[in-house]
């Protein structure tokens, strides 16, 4: 399209059909017919546009001045004075005071470690297994849940793997596979037992 | 001192025997402020501003004209409950076309049946033209209709806000959240893709 027809119709476009813009552009349309079929098609719209355009029913606009004139109960706030601000302010600091307090007083009891919970007995009988469970409020006998057990930790550290000559490092290798293996037995007879119904 | 310099004084001793047309060289901030003091005319004045460019361009997204007016109401409601802060460029009209096309868009959405329309409803006889000449204006518009339909929806807004809402590039613009380049050069485009379609319909 030539820039020229482009130039009117931006004319037209921003001022509008009915400008003088909107008239070159008409003229220039009656010997371009690209111009003409758009001039046509903006036309089409605007008249469209006019047959859309209308009124707002009597009962819908009493409606709406309606709201305006007498608010619903909920709409309607009261005047805040200096003393609702303040209270905002108060209850903010006061439930942050108790916060800080309630985390302060469970602190200790959040930071315990594992083995502080495994239940301790002197002989060690009366609850078999007591080091791998966590004393339940029967004291074991029947509740019991399966404490945090400690992992045995790597028989070599990476800096001795690293010093270790070869004998060393399949003899930890060897001591690590008979580890694994212990408890794996370990952890079958628990499993055992449990399925028995023997404890 | 006029009612616009009361208003804008922030003062509420107005005159009780006002008219909207007292009100129509306020400002819709002005408008706005008289309405949340509890002044009809305030509304009324918007709505007088207003309502025809918004049910137009309502009817266009739901196609029904009745829905449209539901629409148009729900936005007036809506401007009462909650006004805008702020009015970028003083003006109410990018508020109200963006929240009118969400609402129109979501009661398109939720609308459950098809509503026919009567072509006759909406476009009323001329007694001038010939039957002729009528039904070939009736099916160019309608086809130009369709056709604006099947536009990318950014052109399809920008045409809509432009031809039916009649907001100017820069009302379009911040209606959209787009630079006015952007929304001119839209236009641009979707004229000559109307022309296009229209030329291989005729085909």
């Amino acid at each position: 399209m030539p820039v020229k027809c482009e130039h009117y119709r931006q004319g037209a476009l921003v001022f509008g059909l009915r400008s003088p813009q909107g008239a070159l552009w008409r003229r220039h349309s009656s010997g371009c017919p690209s111009c003409a079929r758009e001039v046509r098609v903006l036309e089409l719209l605007q008249e469209d546009a006019v047959e859309q355009r209308q009124h707002l029913p009597q009962r819908a606009r009493r409606e709406i001045v309606q709201v305006v004139e007498c608010p619903p109960l909920d709409a309607v706030r009261p005047r805040r004075g200096w003393a609702h601000g303040a209270w905002g302010v108060f209850w903010r600091a006061a439930a942050l005071v108790v916060l800080l307090a309630v985390v302060f007083a469970v602190q200790p009891f959040a930071w315990r470690r594992p083995g502080d919970a495994v239940a301790r007995q002197g002989d060690g009988s009366a609850l078999p297994f007591a080091e791998e469970f966590q004393v339940g409020a029967d004291g074991g006998r029947y509740v019991a849940s399966a404490s945090a057990v400690v992992m045995e930790s790597p028989v070599l550290s990476w800096s001795q793997l690293r010093a270790a000559q070869g004998s060393e490092v399949s003899a930890g290798l060897h001591g690590l596979r008979r580890s694994v293996e212990r408890q794996r037995q370990s952890l079958e007879r628990l499993i055992d037992r449990e399925l028995n119904g023997v404890w | 001192m006029s009612i616009c310099d009361i208003l804008a004084g922030g003062s509420l001793a107005l005159p009780l025997e006002n008219s909207v047309s007292d009100y129509t060289s306020c400002s819709d901030s002005d408008l706005i402020r008289s309405m949340q003091d509890g002044e009809a005319l305030g509304i009324e004045t918007i709505i007088q501003r207003y309502e025809t460019r918004l049910i137009a361009y309502a009817a266009r997204y739901v196609d029904s004209a009745d829905l449209a007016k539901d629409v148009c109401q729900e936005v007036f409601l809506k401007l009462v409950h909650r006004p805008p802060v702020d009015l970028p460029g003083g003006s109410l009209g990018p508020w109200l076309y963006r929240v009118t096309r969400n609402l129109a868009i979501d009661k398109r959405r939720r609308r459950k049946f098809e509503i026919i329309v009567d072509p006759a409803d909406l476009s009323p006889a001329d007694a001038e033209e010939s039957p002729a000449a009528l039904a070939s204006a009736s099916t160019d518009k309608e086809l130009v209709k369709r056709l604006v339909d099947q536009l990318p929806v950014e052109f399809r807004d920008v045409v809509y806000l432009r031809m039916y809402a009649d907001l100017s590039f820069k009302e379009v613009a911040e209606s959209l959240s787009i630079p006015q380049g952007t929304a001119l050069w839209r236009m641009h485009r979707a004229v000559e893709l109307l022309r296009t379609l229209w030329n291989s319909h005729a085909r």
